[in-house]
């Protein structure tokens, strides 16, 4: 395994996702047009927009649950669309978060976490059912959740066990669709820093959808736009404060991100 | 191929576990059960008193599980040797992982399994659960009728309230598509049991005593029974499929708040829907009986189509159709009122709507036949009374 340490390769970022000319359309609704995006290994990347710009889309483009109606698609290098039918490679690679946790209702918490790396890897019943109990440690809930069905959690509880089974096969990238989105401030706060926490010590690259300003500053090391079919700007936050354009604009020197800058400037 | 990711090696006194390699998920799965014996049983083979080292320099990367596994092995040597070991070259990785799972109970993680004896108790459970479930639900069946009044009171006190549109709507989704296969499944039925009365009856004319006889049975039981059937096949289980995801999104629950009566918005349009459908559908079902008879009497047998019409004529009454008719509006509010019912109970999980929807079917079909039967007997009586 020498080639793994060629000097071109350490120098040059890699890519792990690569967004070209993407067009998303329903009818007459042109949700993306031409889209670009290029997302390089390493931190978290928040994807922030208005209401219907179509960021869930996007997601489920990325993640090749939907195809490009024109334009490409690439993680880690593969087309995600074609992967579905084909092998299952990417399935090993990436975790999602699905807006409303979308755990199988008939399973429990803990078959909903090990289900992947029973399916995906053949872990054996026992070790896969030990990672499990850790995977909810990992997020933050007692292990007697594990014997719950899904029915039976609070919206919160949903989206750290959808999170641990995202998590469950140690992914390279984790797609997350409003992580803190129903969470109380305290538990978004927690949430964040799990993420840190575990980017950090993972390496996992994390791509995130948010609406709450609190966890955009708090966690992303870059941001990208969406508004009028297009990224209009993907940058550090500071670039993009500073960027002129009104929705930008309305968006973080609006009341909320106003108070939360001045918040993280005092810290 | 196994990679190796592990060596176990003593220097006199001192047990080494070097690790070595990918510690991820995807090799550790092969060789979880294996690493944990060879621990143990080099545990034994060395005594308490030998000092033990966990070696990560060799470690390449290491994700969540590998950290388990590691720490998984220090609580063994805790428990073994009764004192904390040391990790030797252990990348930084591992450092910020292991401290979060630094307060995680290494010993909570096992979910018995119910002995031979449980299993057992259970069937009897089981089996005494699904008598008084039967018990339950016969007294359900007036429970719902009760409601079915109040509902009907409600709309013929307020009959402006009713929901008009949304009874058309299911008005067409129940005759419209069913007419054809009523239509095709009585005609084969009706046909079917011409031939097997036609043959079995000997002699020379014996095809037109067949006639007012399945005339009979196709206007008075066949017709009512196959429709009733393909209707709870069909409407039944499309009705509690529809309320009982409608519960899942919690949608029930907002009409509640919003202050909506749910017997008036959802109940009560499928229940009148039906009670016009079904008669209509068995309708088409004599129809169609008869002409499957007539058909089958043509080609075989070849008596002729005026003939047939004037057996019928004579051998049957007005009545046997109003007796098929008549059983339709009481197995339409049962069908609709249990399917309704049934998809209110269904919870938050999609198995859950699976089988509230079979439920649904099987109390249907068995009404079906419960209704028809007592309905007819009544009838039979009647007749020998009077
Ligand atoms: N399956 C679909 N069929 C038709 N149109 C759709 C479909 N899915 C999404 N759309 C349209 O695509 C657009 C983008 O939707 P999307 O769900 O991606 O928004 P979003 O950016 O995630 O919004 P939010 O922040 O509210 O979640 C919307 O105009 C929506 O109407
Ligand atoms: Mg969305």
């Amino acid at each position: 395994m020498m080639n793994n340490i060629a000097p071109s390769k350490a120098i040059q970022p890699v890519k792990i996702i690569e967004v070209e000319n993407l067009v998303s359309q329903f009818g007459d609704n042109l949700v993306h047009d031409a889209l670009n995006l290029t997302i390089l290994k390493g931190g978290i990347t928040g994807i922030v927009g208005g209401s219907g710009t179509g960021k869930s889309v996007l997601l489920r483009t990325m993640t090749g649950l939907r195809k490009p109606d024109s334009g490409l698609v690439r993680i880690l290098g593969v087309q995600p669309f074609s992967e579905h039918k084909g092998g299952q490679g990417l399935a090993r690679k990436w975790g999602v978060l699905f807006q409303d946790g979308a755990l199988f209702s008939s399973l429990t918490v803990l078959d909903n976490i090990m289900l992947p790396m029973r399916e995906q890897l053949n872990v054996p019943f026992k070790f896969a059912q030990e990672l499990a109990y850790m995977k909810i440690f990992l997020v933050g809930l007692d292990a007697d959740v594990g014997r719950l069905m899904p029915s039976e959690l609070s919206g919160g509880m949903r989206k750290r066990v959808a999170l641990a089974r995202a998590l469950a096969l140690d992914p390279e990238i984790l797609f997350l669709d409003e992580p803190t989105a129903g969470l109380d401030p305290i538990g978004a706060a927690k949430f964040d820093d799990l993420l840190l926490e575990l980017t950090d010590a993972l390496g996992i690259n994390v791509i995130m959808i948010s609406h709450d300003l609190d966890s955009i500053f708090k966690i992303c090391d870059k941001v990208a736009i969406l508004a009028e079919g297009k990224v209009i700007i993907h940058d550090q936050l500071d670039d993009i404060l500073a960027f002129d354009h009104p929705w930008v604009q309305a968006y973080f020197a609006g009341p909320r991100g106003r108070q939360v800058q001045s918040q993280i400037k005092i810290i | 191929m196994n990679k190796i990711l592990y060596k176990i090696h003593a220097e006199g006194q001192r047990l080494n576990l070097q690790l070595t390699g990918r510690w991820r998920l995807v090799g550790l799965a092969k060789i979880e059960t294996k690493l944990v014996r060879d621990v143990k049983q080099a545990f034994h083979k060395f005594g308490p008193d030998c000092e033990f080292y966990i070696d990560g320099s060799g470690l390449d990367s290491v994700d969540t599980s590998g950290v388990y596994l590691i720490m998984k092995i220090q609580q063994l040597a805790k428990q073994y040797f009764g004192k904390i070991q040391a990790y030797q070259n252990m990348p930084r990785e591992f450092e910020s992982l292991s401290i979060k799972l630094k307060n995680f109970d290494f010993k909570q993680h096992h979910i018995a399994v119910p002995s031979i004896l449980m299993q057992i108790m259970e069937v009897f459970g089981n089996l005494g659960k699904a008598v008084t479930g039967t018990l339950n639900s016969i007294g359900e069946i007036f429970l719902l009728l009760g409601m079915f009044m109040v509902g009907f009171w409600d709309m013929i006190t307020r009959p402006w309230q009713f929901r008009y549109t949304s009874m058309i709507h299911h008005l067409q989704n129940m005759t419209i598509p069913a007419l054809v296969i009523v239509a095709a499944v009585s005609f084969m039925v009706g046909a079917v049991l011409t031939e097997q009365a036609a043959v079995r009856l000997p002699g020379f004319g014996a095809e037109e005593l067949v006639v007012s006889f399945i005339g009979m049975t196709t206007t008075r039981e066949t017709s009512i029974l196959l429709t009733g059937m393909l209707v709870a096949g069909r409407s039944s289980s499309s009705i509690t499929a529809e309320i009982g995801s409608m519960r899942m999104n919690e949608e029930i629950d907002a009409m509640k708040v919003i202050g909506l009566d749910v017997m008036r918005f959802l109940v009560m349009p499928r229940a009148m829907a039906m009670l016009i459908a079904l008669p209509i559908l068995t309708f088409v079902a004599i129809v169609a009986g008869l002409v499957g008879s007539a058909v089958l009497l043509n080609l075989r047998y070849g008596m002729s189509i005026n003939v047939f019409i004037e057996r019928i004529y004579t051998g049957l009454e007005i009545s046997d159709i109003g007796t098929a008719l008549i059983k339709t509006p009481f197995i339409a509010v049962a069908l609709v009122m249990v399917a309704c019912y049934e998809g209110m109970k269904v919870r938050s999980s999609a198995s859950s709507l699976g089988y509230h929807t079979t439920v649904s079917v099987v109390k249907g079909l068995f009404l079906v036949i419960i209704i028809d039967s007592v309905i007819a007997i009544y009838f039979t009586q009647l007749n020998r009374l009077g």
